[in-house]
């Protein structure tokens, strides 16, 4: 395996990034019940770093969803792996993402927690790479704008590898 | 919105009944004029209409509501007709038809992929060696009726029992034949993800010749009604793809309302990968 690697966000980009983030996140739910939502497995980083910078209270809590792998029988749908533990509803909702690109996920992302009648419900993507989406979904905070790019590191793996990098780079297979 | 389309042989005496159908129905006559003018979205969303040929029953295939009907005669008595109406001698009468019919059979073939004489595409066909344009135009006008009330009254039942109707939609939807792999991979990508979508469901007419012939039109892959998003799968080579953009490009000209998103190639390919399923 000669697969490559090419830092493009360093670890001093990421942290002042998150931190700026998270000074925003804190002055717009001030006041209000905040709980992030960390979509697992890739978001666990971020959504760490995140919560440490907020300056307001908040409850985290955590979500799976399956993911598309193809050759799924024809029936096969998307559906929650781990649930949510705690009650959203006429709460303030924010989801944390590792990355929003399709759409797709966090659509049905989206469609599911609504239905549970939370009092707001936003998006918060560590990496947008609007040029994949598909559907629209709203993304009310966004770290970094990435080009279409394969990408690990910082929580975003290939093969379940290259998560714990401080940094996030780009893979080139070779 | 409710529409009648009216495909006829040259000399079939279509163009008449179609127009005494609007007529006996109100409905709006649709001519090519007004295609070529590109008022047909706009006439739609307003008008109950009756549409002689341009394709409509292609246009509209998927479009429920909408009753397609064909006009045929046998050849002998279109020849007697045209001989009359145009004072021609048979010869000539029997040329003209045979260079009418041609014109309608290419250009239907060349912007539609598909055959005119396919009868399969009509839920209505009448001859007119033995019926008149009255009875004709009757039948029609009737026939757009009762097709209305059947539907008014199967959708309650339809609602009540929307498990069954859920199963049905997805069975059909198996039938599809998709052009493409790429597009059966797609569709089950968002299957997969509980986002609905129509297969090729409407054809955008784009450019039209002097007699409001469609000459150029294009019925993107996919339909989102959930997102309002048309969707089109580009896996074909770079050369081909400058000719797929300029489509895209005038569609966004002439339907400035309409949300389309076009996938190429290298898209798909990162598509793929995300999902762990590129190959090599």
């Amino acid at each position: 395996m000669n697969n490559k690697l090419k830092e493009i966000i360093s670890p001093e980009e990421i942290c002042s990034r998150v931190k700026k983030m998270g000074e925003t996140i804190s002055s717009d739910y001030l006041g209000k019940e905040l709980i992030l939502i960390s979509v697992l497995r890739g978001s666990v980083y971020f959504a760490v770093d995140l919560s440490r910078s907020l300056s307001i209270p908040f409850s985290i809590d955590f979500i799976s969803i399956s993911r598309y792998g193809g050759n799924t029988e024809p029936a096969g749908v998307v559906r929650i792996t781990k649930n949510l533990d705690v009650n959203i509803g006429n709460k303030d909702v924010l989801i944390v993402e590792d990355i929003v690109d399709t759409g797709l996920s966090l659509s049905y992302l989206l469609q599911n927690l609504k239905t549970r009648n939370p009092k707001t419900l936003k998006v918060c993507t560590f990496l947008n790479v609007e040029s994949r989406r598909i559907v629209n979904v709203p993304v009310d905070y966004k770290g970094f704008d990435l080009p279409d790019i394969y990408v690990v590191g910082y929580g975003l793996d290939h093969d379940e590898q290259y998560r714990g990098l401080p940094f996030v780079a780009e893979f080139v297979k070779t | 919105m409710a529409m009648i389309t009216i495909s006829r042989e040259f000399g079939s005496r279509g163009e008449e009944i179609a127009w005494l159908t609007a007529e006996k129905l109100n409905f709006l006559r649709v001519n090519k004029k007004m295609i070529e003018e590109g008022l047909l979205n706009q006439l739609s969303q307003e008008n109950k209409l009756v549409i002689l040929e341009s394709g409509g029953h292609l246009l509209f295939k998927n479009h429920s509501p909408a009753l397609h009907v064909r006009i045929i005669c046998p050849r002998e008595k279109r020849i007697l007709r045209v001989k009359e109406t145009y004072s021609l001698s048979d010869k000539a009468a029997a040329a003209l038809i045979r260079q009418k019919d041609r014109d309608i059979q290419k250009y239907i073939e060349e912007i539609f992929n598909e055959d005119w004489s396919n009868l399969d595409l009509y839920d209505l066909i009448i001859n007119t060696d033995k019926i008149t344009i009255e009875s004709a135009s009757e039948i029609i006008a009737n026939s757009f009726l009762i097709k209305e009330k059947c539907k008014n009254t199967t959708t309650p039942y339809q609602k009540e029992d929307s498990g069954t109707k859920i199963e049905l939609s997805s069975k059909a939807k198996k039938e599809i034949k998709f052009m493409h792999p790429s597009e059966k991979e797609f569709a089950k990508m968002l299957d997969f993800y509980r986002i609905k979508w129509e297969y090729e469901p409407k054809t955008f007419p784009l450019g039209w010749d002097s007699e409001g012939n469609i000459t150029e039109a294009f019925s993107p892959d996919f339909y989102l009604p959930d997102y309002d998003l048309y969707v089109e799968i580009t896996t074909q080579r770079q050369k081909l793809v400058w000719k797929k953009n300029k489509k895209v490009r005038r569609l966004k000209e002439f339907y400035p309302e309409i949300n389309i998103k076009i996938i190429y190639n290298k898209d798909f390919k990162s598509l793929l990968r995300k999902f762990g399923l590129e190959s090599g």
